[in-house]
């Protein structure tokens, strides 16, 4: 039997991928809570008190486990905001209305309020409709375009402007690995970001699972004895997702730390790709000069970190000159940073007897994030 | 030749449970010994899952290469399997053995 | 009439010539399809010689300027180092044909692991059976590349080279082990056993190969610096280098991945890496060796080079390179490849130069070391916050900033190496974890 590597007293049940470390159920429960605590206070993601913040909730682990974790941490350590479940009803049968019962539960064990935004009430078409219409090829674009505006309406109606996501490390070293894969630049460089903010969102969107692995968050849920809900959405085909899987699944066999190590390193490559408020303009090389947010970043890298005064006002000027992008749709009136926003552009093409527009991956607005009914 | 079984409880979470007809829990016995002699494991387990009690027919989802697939966390008497020697693990009467996947969507 | 029906025949031609005859020089018939041509022999070698001469520029005869560099070739003896060599011979004999001289002289350099690998190759394992042992490969070169001059260093002479040792004595070690015997230090810390001791103090065959890579490439620039090479050539392909890529983000160094893939002079010294192969792809590579009967100069067989790799070794022991490397020469991710490395190039670190000064080189790869973590989270959080209010936080002090990289990271430094994360970056300390007080033999200057 291994003896607990911290309490040097219990039977060791968990092997932490992050260093091999052999701990036991209570000491791994209080080092993975700590863990997404560091990262919250590390990150300053509650820079406010009192403020009303949501959790995408899709009933699954990731989700449930941040909505528990938060809870108990927002009563431990008195972060001072108040947690909303947010939902979406995709409208896919045999899917959603399981995981929405779930959340429904969740909800009523976190105390916390819940808000469902449905397709159908948002576009007038549910993802059950939009897969008769285009046939399943393809419809994770739908999908993945329609959850992102519906999060952010989600929210402003409740007048929330800040959104928690699942992603675990897992998710996001995918993503990293997928993106070198796809040779999409743009993306590389905000995918490892904690905090994003979109041009396109007066959003903010934040992780605070980043750090923590798919596995250990399913133990979590296990010894927690968290009420999740777990079945792969009925139209996810996990297509090229599932080859970097499969590749990290391989790489973390011979060395556990790779999973983070991957995030580490697509954390290094953050700051040395375009701000966000400016996709596309990390793919040609040469225009490096006339980013606002490449200047400002290299000021930030040359200033000693004690001078925080002065990276703010750095920063200040950058974000007062790159968000004046923003426009609305002229359909629905949603911000957007084309005439029509592509929410609107795909309903139309549903609407129309046409055959469904190729919508451009390289865009801003559709997340990669699409797979596995990981909500954005 | 013995016909000597050991008692135990798989446990399936995670979306597993789909692949055993939507069974959570299984109390089974299993050979004490495989057709070689050999102590029954953790693999054995697995392959004998496939074939006495998996309903569907998807047996890649849940073994691949005579273990459990990448992505299946499998834990002896709720501690990582990992600790135990993995597949080698040696089946001991009332193990619970509880698979659970990381893989489906949260 | 008769005219007419010429003219019309010709006319009527291209449509079965273009099926039957090389696509570019439609003359002779086709050999291999490339890129989605088909193409004859000649036509596919000006391919490979035009993607490889595109990178000699600063090493054509010029009139005038009798000068003579000197390039160090880079040989693993497997397949693509073998056809740089020839086809840099080819370059090299050409200008002495048209010019009567050379630009340039070469020396071919193979690195030998095998007194810590325990086999022939570290990239490939080969079988006993289907392998051209090291000797007899290089043999075969000097016979058939008599221009060149070929030198085997074995690895443990990295702690030696960076010393005070000359030219002269590295030649007269390179036999391997001889040392020994001259040497005035006990037998217990010679290069090799030094070697040794610092490779079995690494947890896994993964950061074993991950620092033997590092020390071969140190090595090599030790070499170029003391036989006055002005460059080092690498037979790195685009299905190798995206491989590398992928491999160094997995370890945790995306922060140097310019400094790892990019051409040009590295921090370790003003030597150049050139990768002439670098827009090829493995599979071209494996084609040309056959045309070009090169096979019997490498020690990898034919037979292992071309059928599908099996999983080598077992399955935990095998390191995060070759898993890349299997990754992308199976047939159906090699496309692939492209966009990785194409990708990678794209990350041209703005602030590269002044992250090198103001943080220093890593004390393990000698690279410029990793952001420190306060300065890019700080980044992060003003970048979000629009009214650049409340950024700040009574949190971000520097203290819990680096308790935050050991909560986090897990990459807690061993007791008396507090320091360690100023000195060696993230995928060093990933690679040396739980190794303790390491003997490395290079310094940064």
């Amino acid at each position: 039997m291994h003896r607990c590597a911290i309490c040097q007293t219990n039977r060791a049940q968990v092997i932490r991928p992050k260093n091999g470390q052999k701990i036991c159920k209570s000491c791994f429960l209080e080092v993975f809570e700590l863990e997404v605590h560091t990262t919250i206070v590390e990150n300053n993601i509650f820079p406010r008190r009192g403020e009303r913040v949501a959790i995408g909730a899709s009933g699954g682990k990731d989700s449930t486990v941040l909505a528990a974790t938060l809870k108990a941490l927002n009563e431990r350590y008195d972060y001072g905001v108040e947690f909303v479940l947010l939902s979406i009803d995709e409208g896919i049968h045999g899917y959603r209305d399981d995981s929405l019962e779930t959340v429904k539960r969740n909800a009523v064990q976190y105390g916390m309020e819940l808000c469902i935004v449905g397709y159908d009430t948002l576009y007038g078409w549910t993802m059950d409709k939009v897969v008769e219409k285009i046939g399943k090829k393809g419809n994770c674009t739908y999908c993945g375009v329609f959850r992102r505006q519906a999060l952010d309406r989600g929210a402003k109606r409740l007048d929330i402007s800040h959104i928690l996501t699942g992603h675990n490390a897992d998710d996001i070293a995918e993503t990293v690995l997928m993106n070198f894969l796809r040779g999409d630049l743009p993306r590389l460089g905000r995918c490892a970001e904690i905090m994003t903010a979109s041009a396109t969102s007066p959003m903010r969107r934040s992780k605070p699972l980043k750090y923590a692995y798919e596995k250990e968050i399913v133990l979590y849920a296990h010894y927690r004895e968290l009420d999740y809900f777990s079945t792969e959405c009925v139209y996810s085909p996990e297509a090229f997702r599932g080859n970097a899987r499969s590749l990290l699944k391989e790489l973390e066999k011979i060395r556990p730390s790779s999973v983070l190590d991957i995030v580490r390193s697509g954390e290094q490559l953050v700051h040395d790709v375009k701000s966000p408020s400016k996709p596309g303009c990390g793919e040609r090389n040469g225009c490096r000069g006339q980013d606002k947010g490449s200047v400002s970043g290299s000021q930030v890298m040359s200033t000693e970190p004690a001078t925080l005064k002065l990276l703010q006002g750095a920063a200040q000027t950058n974000d007062g000159a790159g968000i004046q992008t923003i426009g609305v749709c002229g359909k629905c009136g949603y911000m957007s940073s084309q005439p029509i926003c592509k929410a609107c552009v795909l309903v139309d093409s549903l609407n129309k007897t046409e055959p469904p527009v190729e919508v451009s991956l390289t865009g801003n607005m559709i997340s990669i994030e699409v797979s596995g009914g990981i909500l954005i | 030749m013995t016909t000597d079984t050991i008692p135990i409880t798989v446990e399936l979470a995670g979306g597993l449970e789909l692949l055993f007809d939507n069974e959570k829990k299984l109390r089974i016995n299993i050979p004490a010994k495989t057709e070689d002699g050999d102590a029954t494991n953790i693999n054995y387990l697995v392959n004998y899952l496939c074939v006495h009690h998996m309903k569907d027919t998807r047996r890649e989802m849940f073994e691949v290469d005579g273990t459990v697939r990448a992505g299946i966390l499998v834990l002896i008497n709720d501690a990582d399997w990992e600790l135990e020697g993995e597949g080698e693990y040696e089946l001991q009467p009332k193990d619970t053995i509880l698979f659970v996947s990381t893989l489906h969507g949260g | 009439m008769e005219f007419e029906i010429t003219m019309a025949d010709i006319a009527n031609r291209p449509r079965p010539a273009a099926q039957n005859l090389c696509k570019r020089c439609k003359v002779n018939p086709p050999d291999i399809t490339m890129r989605h041509e088909a193409i004859c022999w000649t036509c596919f070698q000006i391919y490979i010689r035009t993607k490889f001469t595109r990178h000699m520029e600063p090493y054509k005869v010029k009139k005038g300027n009798l000068s003579t560099k000197k390039l160090l070739l880079a040989t693993s003896l497997g397949v693509s180092s073998t056809v740089l060599l020839d086809t840099l011979y080819w370059h090299r004999s050409l200008q002495i044909e048209r010019a009567k001289r050379s630009k340039y002289d070469v020396c071919v350099v193979h690195i030998d692991e095998t007194a810590v690998t325990g086999n022939a190759t570290n990239t490939t394992p080969d079988t006993a059976a289907t392998t051209t042992s090291v000797d007899e490969c290089i043999e075969k070169l000097k016979e058939n590349y008599p221009q060149f001059e070929f030198i085997r260093v074995p690895l443990e002479e990295i702690y030696t080279i960076s010393g005070n040792t000359t030219v002269e004595e590295i030649a007269s070690t390179a036999a391997g082990l001889t040392l020994d015997s001259t040497s005035t230090s006990p037998s217990s810390s010679t290069p090799l056993t030094k070697l040794c001791t610092l490779l079995s103090s690494l947890n896994s065959r993964a950061s074993q190969m991950d620092l033997i890579n590092i020390l071969r490439t140190r090595l090599l620039v030790e070499i170029a610096k003391q036989r006055n090479c002005e460059a080092i050539f690498f037979g790195d392909t685009m299905t190798k280098m995206a491989a590398m890529v992928l491999a160094e983000v997995t370890k945790g160094r995306g922060h140097a991945l310019p400094w790892l893939i990019s051409d040009g002079p590295t921090p370790y010294g003003p030597q150049l890496i050139i990768r002439p192969f670098r827009e090829l792809s493995k599979s071209e590579i494996i084609s040309y060796t056959t045309f070009a009967s090169l096979w019997p100069f490498s020690i990898i067989s034919q037979e292992t080079a071309t059928t599908a790799p099996k999983p080598p070794i077992k399955a935990k022991n095998q390191t995060i390179d070759e898993i890349m490397q299997k990754f992308f020469d199976d047939f159906s991710n090699s496309h692939l490849s492209t966009n990785v490395v194409k990708t990678a190039e794209k990350l041209d670190f703005a602030d590269d130069r002044d992250r090198a000064q103001r943080l220093g080189l890593c004390e393990i790869c000698g690279l410029p070391m990793d952001e420190d973590p306060r300065v890019r989270k700080l980044k992060n959080i003003v970048k979000v916050d629009e009214k650049g209010e409340e950024g700040s936080g009574s949190s971000n002090g520097s203290g819990s900033v680096s308790d935050a990289d050991a909560r986090i990271y897990c990459l807690e430094p061993p007791v008396g190496e507090e320091g360690l994360k100023e000195r060696r970056c993230y995928g060093c300390r990933r690679s040396t974890l739980g190794a303790g007080k390491i003997d490395w033999p290079v310094n940064n200057r």
